[in-house]
């Protein structure tokens, strides 16, 4: 369901799979090739929400922030996750039931691990792992992993594209 | 979303505002002012739930409980949190993807950080500040901090108002 709120009305490319059961309200922008699956709610009400090419956000997740809000190209994002920060980079796999909090940036190239909590105002560099509640930094993301998560992305892409043409 | 279940129907304040993706159903009671977000669930089937004044559950959480529940006045509860206790007090904070199990109670001016998992049967007495999984007592909270649920608060019941004259 798309809405607009206060004369901002969602811009979404095309392309993009918003699944009927998922709820985007106010001053959203979302790119091509993009999925937004059941139950997922994105809030544009406060400030501004901008979601990259190819970027999956998963069932169940609330997208919401009170400063603007940018997730870049080619992020998936798990089920159950609370995306209340201002950036996320490129090429990230946030972990299912995570939750990141106001004005937290995440780089590109990076892994949130599955229920980590990342607090307020962190930081976490390019190429970095973050897990535990509340998150630390625990090492550097390998190649090997960014090819993993690129399979994965490139699945749900297909995937997303499948629930479209079914009109799902 | 507003059900009747095994002859019980919510009964909710003229003010309050029911976002049009929330599903309240059974005995339910929801005050003035109050506020309910997009894929939240309020599940009145066993025992009764009633919420207070001003209190607003943000999107995707999940209200249940399998004995009586009392939400007071001026709560805010955060996205996707699990509400399952019996108690929470006038002035708290629950944070984002917080934990309430059953039989908890939290007194009055309480913050649970986000991420907390209050256990089964834990008391938090009035304006403790309890953080982490399992949930400890962190200390005590400020004045300031209570300011801040207050902003809040007051936040969400001029949104909600927004929300509601807009229909959604």
């Amino acid at each position: 369901m798309i809405k607009s709120f206060r004369g901002k009305t969602p811009r979404i490319h095309e392309t993009a799979f918003i699944s009927k059961q998922a709820y985007i309200v106010g001053d959203v922008e979302i790119g091509e090739g993009a999925g937004i699956w059941p139950g997922a709610v994105i809030r544009g009400d406060s400030a501004k929400i901008v979601i990259g090419k190819n970027t999956q956000i998963e069932d169940n997740c609330t997208v919401h922030s009170g400063v603007p809000m940018t997730i870049g190209e080619n992020v998936l994002i798990g089920h159950n996750v609370v995306v209340h920060c201002a950036r996320i980079g490129d090429n990230v796999l946030i972990g299912n039931n995570a939750t990141l909090l106001d004005n937290a940036e995440i780089g590109s190239y990076c892994i949130v691990g599955a229920n980590a909590l990342i607090n307020m105002d962190m930081k976490v560099p390019d190429r970095t792992f973050a897990y535990g509640v509340p998150a630390k930094i625990t090492g550097e993301v390998p190649q090997e992993r960014t090819d993993i998560i690129s399979l994965a992305l490139l699945f749900n892409t297909v995937l997303a594209k499948e629930y479209k043409e079914h009109g799902l | 979303m507003i059900r009747t279940f095994n002859g019980k129907t919510p009964k909710i304040a003229e003010s309050a505002f029911i976002s049009e993706v929330a599903y309240v159903v059974g005995d339910v009671e929801i005050g003035e002012n109050s506020s309910v977000w997009p894929g939240t669930v309020i599940r009145g089937d066993h025992a009764p739930i009633v919420i207070g004044q001003n209190t607003q559950i943000e999107d995707n959480c999940m209200v249940h409980t399998g004995t009586p529940m009392f939400i007071g006045d001026n709560v805010h509860i955060g996205h996707n949190v699990v509400v399952h206790c019996q108690k929470i007090g006038n002035t708290v904070l629950i944070g984002n993807h917080a934990t309430i199990s059953e039989y908890a109670e939290v007194g009055d001016f309480c913050v649970v950080a986000a991420g907390a998992l209050v256990t089964p049967g834990m008391k938090i007495p009035d304006r403790t500040f309890v953080v982490g999984v399992p949930a400890k007592v962190k200390g005590e909270v400020s004045e300031d901090r209570i300011e801040i649920t207050k902003q809040s608060v007051d936040i969400y019941v001029k949104m909600s108002k927004a929300y509601k004259e807009q229909g959604l």
